[in-house]
C-alpha cells in the first residue's frame, strides 16, 4: 500500500508537471500565470464521498485525458463553470463573455487543460518510466457527478487528487486535477514508485 | 514510408470534411489531404516532402516545437486552439489568420518512434458567428447605457421641471394676491375719484348756485330769504365738511397715516361725548336717543377710531330714522369667538328707521359696491361712512355687521347695527 513516502513522490511528480503546465501557458497569455498545489491526497475506493466533499460547486467543466497501457484511467482537471469562465476570460482579454460562449469556452478550455493533463502525465511517465498510449482528450460540462468516470465506480479504483490555484495577476481561480486510477493500475504504480525510489535513492537514504 | 494500406486510409481521408495531414520527426510533411489544399490554399504538390515550418514558419516557433516534439515519442496528443493560435497557418506575418482547431495525436511506427497525425477544423464561422454576437452584445450594452444616461437625464430634467413648476406656482400665488391687491387699490382709487366726482361737485355746484343767487340779488331779496339760503349753505357746508373728514380719514387709512394707538377709556363716555354731538339732529327728528350702557365698562382701543365709528353709525341711524323713531345704543359681553379668547364687548346701535334689505345689507362694507341711499329726509350719505367703520372695527380687534328688517315700517324693527372691541 501506499506510504507517506510514496506519496511524496506523487507530489513531486504533481508539481514538477504542473510547473511544467505552467511555463506553456505563460507563453499563450501576456498576463503571468503561476500555478499552485496546495494539497496531493489519495482516495481509496471507500472514499469516494470524502473526495466529492471538495466538489461543492452545482457546475463543472472538465477536460478529460483517458491512458492506458502500463497504466490505466483517467486525467482529468476539474472546474467549476464560474472559475472556468474566469479563466478563459484571462485568455481572450474580454470579462463576463464567455460563460453564454460555449464554443468559445469548450476550444480554450480543452487546450488548458490538455497543457496541464499533458504535462502531468508527461512528467509522472517519464520519472516512473510507465510505457503510456493516451486517447484524444475530450470536454465534459455537467454536475458534479460526471466528476468520478463510471468505469472507475464500476471497479474499485484509486484517485490522486491534487488542488490547484490559478493565479493571473489581479485575479485567481482554483482548479482540481484528478488522475482516476483501475486499483491494478494503482497497485502498479506503486511498483514503479518503489523501483523508482530504489533507483534514485539508497537504502540508507529511505530510512 | 507510407504503405499500400496507408494509402487506401490516407485516400479516403482526402473526401472528409476535416484537413489532416502527417509529418515525421523531421517536421517534415508526409501527407496532405484534399481539404487541407482548400482549407490552407496550399497544394500537395507544394507541401509534400517540404519541412512544415518552411511552408508555415510558426510552426518553428519555440512554444510549438516544444509542445508537439512528446508526440514522436508516444506522448499524449496535443490540443491548439482556433482563438488562441490564430496565426499558426500564416505563410506572412501581415496575413490575416484562421480559427484552426488542430488537434496532434502520435502515429506509432517501429523502434519507438512515432509521426504526428494533425486533425484540422475550420472554427471560422463559430468564431465569426460568436464575434458577431461579442459585437451585438457590446451593441446591446452601449445602447442600454445609452438609454440609462437618457433616462437619468430625462429625470433630472423632469425634477427640474416640478421644481419650476413648484417656484412657478408660488409665483403664481404672489401674483395672485398682487391681483387682489391691486384690485382692492383699484376700487379704492375708483371709489376715491368717485366721490371727488359726484360726491364732492354735487355740494359745491349747490353752493356755488347759492352764492350766486345771494350775489346778483342781494338787495332784492328779504332777510328771511337771504336766511335760508344762509341756513341752506350752512347744511351743504356741514355735509361737504363731513365727507371731506371721512375722505381723508379714509384715505390715511389706506395709505397707512393712520397709527393704532390704543388705550384704556370708558365706554360710556366716549359713546355719551358722540351722540352729543348729534344733538341738533336727534331733536330736528324729534329723536330722544337711550344710551344703556354701564359705567363700569372699560374698552381697550384707538379712541379716535371709536370716535369715527360711533360718529358714522350714529349718523346713519338718524338719517334713516324717521321723525319720532327710536334710537338705543347699548354695550353688552361677547362670548363664544373662539378664534379671539379676549374678551369682548358688543355695542349694538338700533333704531326703528327704514331697514336696509338683505341684498343691500351684503353691499354695506364692500368698497367696490360704492353704495349709499338717501335718508328719511333725503340727506345724502359719504358712501364711505360704513366702509371706515369696518377698517377700523377690524384694526381694534373686533368684528361688525347688521341685521335688518327691510319691513320695519310696519312693526318697528328697524336696524341694528353691531360691532364688537376689547374690553379690560
Amino acid at each position: 500500500m501506499l506510504n507517506e513516502l510514496h506519496l511524496e513522490v506523487l507530489k513531486e511528480v504533481i508539481n514538477i508537471g504542473v510547473g511544467k503546465g505552467a511555463e506553456v501557458l505563460n507563453t499563450m497569455v501576456q498576463s503571468h500565470i503561476s500555478l499552485e498545489v496546495p494539497e496531493v491526497k489519495i482516495f481509496g475506493s471507500d472514499e469516494y464521498s470524502r473526495f466529492q466533499e471538495h466538489f461543492s460547486e452545482t457546475d463543472y467543466s472538465i477536460i478529460t485525458l483517458p491512458f492506458n497501457g502500463e497504466l490505466n484511467g483517467f486525467s482529468k482537471l476539474i472546474m467549476s463553470s464560474e472559475h472556468a469562465a474566469k479563466l478563459v476570460d484571462a485568455f481572450i482579454g474580454k470579462h463576463g463573455a464567455s460563460i453564454e460562449m460555449d464554443s468559445l469556452r469548450v476550444d480554450i478550455l480543452s487546450e488548458i487543460g490538455n497543457i496541464i493533463t499533458n504535462a502531468v502525465m508527461g512528467t509522472l511517465s517519464n520519472m516512473l518510466s510507465l510505457e503510456l498510449g493516451y486517447i484524444v482528450p475530450s470536454y465534459e460540462m455537467g454536475r458534479k457527478d460526471i466528476i468520478i468516470p463510471k468505469e472507475i465506480i464500476a471497479n474499485a479504483s484509486a484517485i490522486l487528487y491534487a488542488q490547484t490555484h490559478f493565479k493571473i495577476e489581479e485575479f485567481e481561480t482554483k482548479g482540481n486535477f484528478a488522475i482516476f486510477f483501475t486499483l491494478k493500475s494503482f497497485e502498479a504504480l506503486v511498483t514503479k514508485i518503489q523501483l523508482f525510489l530504489g533507483e534514485n535513492f539508497s537504502s540508507e537514504s529511505l530510512k | 514510408m507510407i504503405d499500400q494500406i496507408d494509402k487506401n486510409i490516407y485516400n479516403s481521408l482526402d473526401f472528409l470534411p476535416e484537413g489532416y495531414f502527417i509529418v515525421n520527426k523531421e517536421f517534415k510533411v508526409l501527407y496532405w489531404n484534399k481539404s487541407l489544399e482548400v482549407l490552407t490554399n496550399v497544394s500537395k504538390g507544394e507541401i509534400i516532402n517540404q519541412k512544415l515550418d518552411a511552408i508555415f514558419p510558426n510552426f518553428g516557433l519555440p512554444v510549438y516545437q516544444k509542445r508537439i516534439e512528446p508526440i514522436f515519442t508516444g506522448g499524449p496528443p496535443v490540443i491548439f486552439s482556433g482563438k488562441l493560435h490564430k496565426k499558426l497557418f500564416t505563410k506572412k506575418e501581415n496575413e490575416e489568420g484562421h480559427f484552426f482547431r488542430i488537434t496532434i495525436s502520435t502515429l506509432p511506427l517501429d523502434g519507438g518512434i512515432s509521426n504526428a497525425l494533425f486533425s484540422i477544423e475550420d472554427r471560422t464561422e463559430i468564431y465569426s458567428q460568436i464575434d458577431e454576437l461579442f459585437s451585438i452584445k457590446e451593441k446591446a450594452i452601449n445602447e442600454i447605457h445609452e438609454k440609462e444616461r437618457i433616462h437619468k437625464k430625462l429625470l433630472n430634467q423632469h425634477k427640474e421641471i416640478e421644481e419650476a413648476f413648484a417656484t412657478l406656482s408660488v409665483k403664481n400665488q404672489e401674483i395672485e394676491i398682487q391681483k387682489q391687491r391691486l384690485q382692492e387699490l383699484n376700487a379704492t382709487k375708483d371709489k376715491f375719484f368717485s366721490i371727488l366726482a359726484h360726491d364732492l361737485i354735487s355740494p359745491f355746484n349747490a353752493l356755488l348756485g347759492l352764492s350766486e343767487i345771494m350775489i346778483k340779488h342781494v338787495k332784492a331779496h328779504s332777510n328771511p330769504e337771504l336766511n335760508l339760503y344762509i341756513e341752506l349753505q350752512n347744511q351743504t357746508l356741514k355735509q361737504t365738511f363731513s365727507l371731506l373728514e371721512n375722505l381723508l380719514e379714509w384715505s390715511r387709512t389706506q395709505t397707512g397715516g393712520i397709527k393704532y394707538t390704543p388705550k384704556t377709556i370708558a365706554l360710556k363716555q366716549i359713546v355719551a361725548d358722540n351722540v352729543e354731538l348729534h344733538n341738533l339732529k336727534f331733536s330736528e327728528k324729534r329723536i330722544e336717543p337711550e344710551i344703556l350702557i354701564d359705567n363700569s365698562i372699560l374698552v381697550y382701543v384707538d379712541p379716535n377710531m371709536l370716535s369715527t365709528i360711533l360718529r358714522n353709525l350714529i349718523s346713519n341711524t338718524i338719517k334713516f330714522t324717521p321723525t319720532n323713531g327710536k334710537v338705543q345704543i347699548s354695550a353688552s359681553e361677547f362670548s363664544g369667538n373662539t378664534e379671539n379668547p379676549n374678551k369682548l364687548v358688543k355695542i349694538a346701535i338700533s333704531d326703528t328707521g327704514t331697514g336696509i334689505s338683505k341684498e343691500n345689507q351684503q353691499r354695506l362694507f364692500r368698497i367696490e359696491e360704492n353704495f349709499t341711499t338717501y335718508g328719511t329726509n333725503n340727506e345724502k350719505g359719504t358712501g364711505l361712512g360704513l366702509i371706515l367703520c369696518k377698517d377700523f372695527v377690524e384694526i381694534n380687534g373686533g368684528k361688525i355687521w347688521v341685521e335688518s328688517d327691510p319691513n320695519s315700517k310696519m312693526d318697528g324693527k328697524g336696524t341694528t347695527f353691531f360691532f364688537t372691541i376689547p374690553r379690560v
